[in-house]
């Protein structure tokens, strides 16, 4: 094999479509010529995009056979995007969340209902105490 | 077999030709069978151009659209398939010289994954070098990048001629060009992919010793 067969055979060794003899024969060929060798590593440069299957480079970028969407399209044409879309809705999220906690923070009891029921009686006793009936007032004026 | 297999089957055995007259007739679900027998290729060759999987699919989409607008245009001696194909390669490289060439850009930083690929295709034997390029992004990030620094036509002609398998003839007259502007597009083409790789291997040289 020579430097002209050799590098006519370079997308068929890169695809390794070559039969293993005739590959062997071409590797050992690089392994004997420095120009070829260095024209392989050039070539091997630029080959993931002109060389390679499809269907390989499909599955290293985790592309899905599948049309996009009408929805997103027309959301594309208008010039919106899937990020300012997610960014609006975060914002949101955000918003209801703080609402939720500020809300909470206000009107949250004191005591658990379990709490509440147990020592239900004490707590008569105290607002009893810092909310005497009139009666006992009037005794209080009238003493 | 069911009768409504059957008829799947025949609609299936349907040639492009007869689908194209079906659309012409006013069949327009026709037009989106055609559609998704030619996507795929359509896109893959797309992304010989570009890496942007939403422009590569935008790109996809205008060529269909193309195709129905026009296809009142469309002549029965040329396959669909070669016609939808001229209409892909016209769209690209539309976006080709819509787009500013980056030369520059191209040995200014290689990010970390992209260095060891460069330290890879210089030092790992070449059986290697295949099986671990169809892993890495970075190779096709860096190759796009490489391939980005060339004029758009000797790009669009290396990709007709070296991915595709067309012969200069065929690239003459889907682009209406001569054969010898083809074969000069092809040869300058190589020699400026070589220039580059021999400045991206000086860079690479070059961040090493850094």
């Amino acid at each position: 094999m020579n430097c002209f067969q050799t590098r006519k055979e370079f997308p068929n060794f890169w695809r390794q479509r070559l039969e293993p003899a005739k590959a062997d024969t071409l590797a050992s060929h690089l392994e004997r010529c420095g120009l070829c060798e260095q024209a392989y590593r050039s070539f091997a440069l630029t080959a993931p995009v002109l060389y390679s299957d499809s269907d390989a480079v499909d599955a290293m970028l985790g592309i899905e056979d599948r049309p996009r969407p009408a929805r997103e399209r027309r959301r594309r044409a208008a010039g919106e995007t899937t990020e300012s879309r997610a960014t609006v809705w975060m914002a949101l999220s955000m918003l209801i969340a703080a609402s939720v906690i500020a809300y909470v923070a206000a009107t949250a009891p004191a005591q658990s209902l379990s709490d509440a029921l147990s020592n239900g009686q004490a707590s008569s006793a105290v607002s009893a105490v810092q909310n005497p009936p009139p009666s006992s007032f009037l005794d209080d004026f009238a003493g | 077999m069911t009768a409504a297999a059957k008829l799947e089957g025949a609609e299936a055995l349907r040639p492009d030709e007869s689908l194209v007259a079906d659309v012409r007739a006013g069949d327009t679900a026709a037009f989106a069978e055609l559609a998704n027998r030619h996507r795929r290729r359509i896109e893959h060759l797309c992304r010989r151009f570009f890496s942007d999987s939403e422009l590569v699919r935008d790109l996809t989409q205008e060529c269909f659209l193309r195709a129905f607008a026009g296809l009142a245009s469309y002549r029965a001696e040329m396959p669909f398939a070669a016609w939808i194909r001229t209409i892909a390669v016209n769209a690209c490289y539309d976006e080709l010289r819509r787009r500013r060439r980056k030369p520059e850009e191209l040995v200014a930083d290689f990010s970390g994954g992209e260095l060891e690929w460069v330290e890879l295709v210089n030092q790992a034997s070449p059986e290697e070098l295949a099986g671990n390029a169809e892993e890495r992004r970075e190779a096709y990030t860096l190759a796009h990048r490489l391939l980005n620094s060339l004029r758009p036509e000797d790009r669009l002609v290396l990709v007709l001629k070296d991915s595709e398998e067309m012969g200069v003839q065929e690239i003459a007259e889907t682009m209406g060009w001569s054969e010898a502007k083809v074969k000069i597009r092809a040869f300058r083409a190589r020699q400026a992919l070589r220039k580059q790789a021999n400045r991206m291997m000086g860079a690479r040289r070059f961040r090493m010793f850094k």
